[in-house]
């Protein structure tokens, strides 16, 4: 479980989060939505301690990870597994090596095991026989499933997706989908979701929250938001350039 | 396997790095430390510029280094200049121990000269007494010492006074040879005759004769002596003038060079410049096939460059 | 006036916010070569890429070097009949100042702007923080191998120099322009010391650890896509260029 409570965030003076509240249960999928540059990565990886908050907290199964040191931040990080925007795979290294770079870092297993368990993870996310191509050689979708087989390789109890279905085409977009779904049935993890695609975070959601200017404006199940009467959920699902949002031309 | 040859070549470079790297070193340490050696100090009071590190020659052959200079103050003060001399290198007790420059570059190095082959070999730990280089200034100074007396002397004797002097000791050495002192010498001697008896007479009379004859001669002596001074008077003036010109020309000039006036003389009062010239003076004269070497060796560099240029 | 004194002091801190920044990678990339060192087969990578894939330029910079010098000084004491110094100065300065400080900031073009890209590309494509996100530190993951490859390295690159950088002075000199051999080589093996070639390599470890450090630190903070890692590699290669030199002329006060 994840607690949010209370965390500002300022970059270069321009402050991105603001007192921001979000509860993340065990075994749900969250699904953060808002506009594009309003904050959600960064609310995204202050849960796994790659930034800290300026003030507030973020207890993790009840542990605070912004008063923690790097050593205790390394631990607690083997609880999470992170989908990158755009999967972020070592380019140096083949999808194998990459699949299994946690175990091969963490554990004791040996090269034969850590291969066997690589082939498992990839035909989880139905990539069998890619095994030692490089990165540099895959589509984005490709890309995507072989970024969740490395983040299911840690074992970890939440999954974080940075915008899942960003920048590939629909019908990927919805196998992708169908893999977050799977990843909560089969290996029952929570997941939180940082998105602006409404049709995704529709069908991979067990919650929505709504984030502008800084905080959470409404928390809801997929028919909640869809049914919401607040104007700045209301102008955002429908995809609206009028309404009480405020755009900043840059 | 690919890691494998990784590592091979990475071994080879590593390799190949460490034996240039150990044989640049060989090289540049010139293998002496591998010798073995002894330790021998020379006291100095003035070194002039050695510094640790210098070379030890001993006839000119290099045998060693100065490993540490100490300056000390006990009954008197100086510098240790503490070496180590290779092993097997025999110095003897008298052997002259001396800064002396090296090459064009004038970098000072200690050296010993071997003198007898009769007294004690020196050992490890030994102390030899190191003959102090003359420091530039020193050697100014002695010059206008020197010079002065030369001076003070010179302007005595071209002193009226002094020649007066001498003129009255060589009159009264004149008087005392005169013929009334000679007359009265001879009453006395009379006087002595007839105390004496006959058995004595013949003698004294022989002894008196050959006393006669001497001063005589001394007469005779000082009257060419007499002569001599005063027909010369005027030539020996001069002289005495002319050593008194001479003298002050001479004055006139180290004081210059004191002073630094001129271009000789400001090539003697720097130091360094000085003591360029001097060792390479000193090198030149040491090694003259310097002069005829480069000179021979123009010819064939410029007909390698013709060639150099003829393959290019 | 106002204005510009202002500008200055964000510079200032601006500035003083790196050195902190460098000094504490620094600190991290020591510890972990002691406490926890990278595996053997990462490092055997990076000292492949950064020793043996540099020699190249390192070997025609050094005999280029090398021979630049002897035939400059050549013209200088030939003037003075003192030709057979030139090996004094081909000695010296390659194993002194010139070899260590030129295959440092070869190495600076070559090693360092190819670690801040890779780096810097790591960083805007999210693969540091995906090594965060996977429990490893990027720092001893990626910049210790880099850090005791570079160390261990650069100064023996530095002594091929010195070596092509003598032969290269000889050839000149006595090849090309007739120095006798003997005395050629007698002068430099006189005037050149061991000490000499040490104080040399020191520097070079002090360069090497400049390089590496600089350019994974460029890196590890490019921002902003393709413009960005290409902002930090050039910065990369300026900032250890510039401290190379500036780290050479205090050495050479306190080793001299």
């Amino acid at each position: 479980m994840i607690e949010i409570q209370d965390v500002y965030k300022t970059f270069n003076g321009v402050p991105v989060l603001k007192g921001l509240n979000l509860t993340i249960r065990d075994g749900e999928t969250m699904v953060i939505i808002g506009r594009s540059g309003c904050g959600k990565s960064v609310l995204l990886k202050h849960m796994i301690g790659l930034l800290k908050p300026d003030a507030g907290r973020i207890l993790v199964d009840g542990v605070d990870i912004a008063a923690l040191g790097p050593r205790e931040l390394m631990e607690i990080r083997k609880k999470f597994g992170m989908l990158f925007q755009g999967a972020a795979l070592f380019d140096s290294m083949t999808v194998a090596e990459n699949v299994g770079f946690a175990l091969y870092e963490h554990t004791r297993m040996t090269d034969q095991e850590i291969r066997e368990r690589v082939t498992l993870y990839l035909s989880m996310v139905g990539m069998e026989g890619i095994e030692d191509k490089k990165p540099a050689e895959l589509s984005g979708g490709m890309r995507k499933r072989v970024g969740l087989a490395r983040a299911i390789a840690i074992g970890p109890q939440i999954i974080l997706y940075d915008e899942p279905t960003t920048g590939i085409d629909p019908i990927m977009g919805d196998i992708i989908n169908d893999l977050i779904l799977k990843m909560r049935d089969t290996l029952s993890v929570s997941g939180c979701a940082v998105t602006h695609d409404m049709t995704s975070a529709y069908k991979i959601a067990d919650r929505i929250a709504m984030m502008y200017d800084g905080r959470i404006v409404q928390i809801g199940s997929p028919d909640e938001i869809k049914n919401s009467t607040n104007p700045i959920v209301r102008q955002f699902i429908s995809g609206s350039s009028k309404g009480p949002i405020k755009i900043l031309d840059d | 396997m690919k890691e494998k040859s990784i590592e091979f070549t990475v071994g080879v470079f590593v390799f190949i790095g460490m034996a240039l790297l150990g044989y640049l070193v060989l090289r540049f340490g010139n293998f002496s430390y591998t010798d073995k050696t002894y330790e021998l100090t020379a006291k100095f009071k003035y070194t002039n510029g050695v510094i640790v590190g210098a070379p030890v020659r001993c006839a000119g052959v290099e045998v060693g280094k100065v490993e540490e200079l100490r300056l000390y103050e006990d009954r008197d003060s100086g510098v240790d200049v503490v070496m180590s001399i290779k092993q097997g290198t025999v110095i003897r007790k008298d052997v002259v121990c001396l800064v002396n420059s090296l090459g064009i570059m004038g970098e000072k190095y200690i050296e010993f000269l071997p003198q007898s082959v009769t007294t004690p070999v020196l050992l490890s730990g030994d102390q030899v007494r190191g003959q102090d280089p003359v420091a530039m200034t020193d050697l100014m100074e002695d010059g206008k010492k020197i010079a002065s007396k030369i001076d003070t002397m010179i302007s005595g004797w071209s002193d009226k006074k002094t020649q007066e002097n001498v003129k009255d000791a060589i009159r009264n050495f004149k008087q005392l040879t005169d013929e009334e002192t000679q007359r009265s010498l001879k009453g006395a001697l009379s006087n002595i005759k007839d105390v004496t008896g006959e058995p004595n007479k013949q003698n004294l009379e022989e002894t008196l004769r050959n006393l006669r004859e001497f001063s005589e001669r001394a007469n005779r002596v000082t009257q060419r002596l007499d002569e001599l001074l005063e027909n010369n008077k005027e030539s020996f003036n001069v002289i005495g003038k002319k050593t008194v010109d001479l003298l002050d020309a001479m004055k006139r000039v180290v004081d210059h060079v004191e002073k630094g006036e001129g271009t000789v003389g400001q090539l003697l009062k720097d130091k360094e410049i000085s003591t360029d010239i001097k060792d390479f003076v000193k090198d030149i004269k040491a090694n003259p096939w310097k002069l005829f070497f480069k000179g021979e060796e123009k010819k064939p560099a410029g007909k390698g460059k013709g060639k150099a240029f003829g393959i290019f | 006036m106002m204005q510009f004194f202002v500008q200055f002091w964000d510079k200032f801190c601006f500035w003083l916010w790196r050195l902190g920044g460098l000094s504490r990678m620094l600190a991290q990339a020591l510890k972990y070569t002691v406490v926890n060192p990278p595996r053997r087969s990462t490092i055997l990578k990076q000292m492949f890429e950064i020793g043996v894939m540099s020699l190249p330029v390192v070997l025609i910079t050094g005999a280029f070097t090398g021979m630049v010098l002897a035939v400059q000084s050549y013209y200088q004491f030939h003037k003075i009949t003192m030709d057979t110094a030139v090996g004094i100065i081909v000695g010296l300065s390659m194993t002194n100042e010139l070899g260590p400080v030129l295959t440092a900031v070869m190495i600076a073009g070559r090693v360092g702007a190819a670690m801040a890209a890779e780096l810097g590309t790591m960083k805007v494509t999210e693969q540091i923080d995906a090594l965060h996100a996977l429990g490893v530190d990027p720092v001893q993951y990626l910049i210790v191998p880099r850090f005791i490859a570079s160390v261990a390295l650069v100064p023996i690159l530095t002594v091929f120099s010195i070596f092509v950088g003598i032969v290269g002075g000889y050839i000149i000199g006595v090849e090309l322009k007739g120095i006798n051999a003997t005395f050629f080589l007698k002068n430099m093996l006189d005037y050149t010391r061991p000490a000499d070639l040490f104080s040399g390599l020191i520097k070079t470890v002090v360069f090497a650890v400049i390089v590496c450090i600089v350019s994974c630190y460029e890196g590890f903070h490019a921002e902003g896509g393709a413009e960005g890692v290409g902002k930090a590699t050039t910065e990369a290669v300026v900032s250890s260029a510039i401290t190379i030199l500036i780290a050479d002329f205090f050495l050479s006060i306190v080793l001299l």
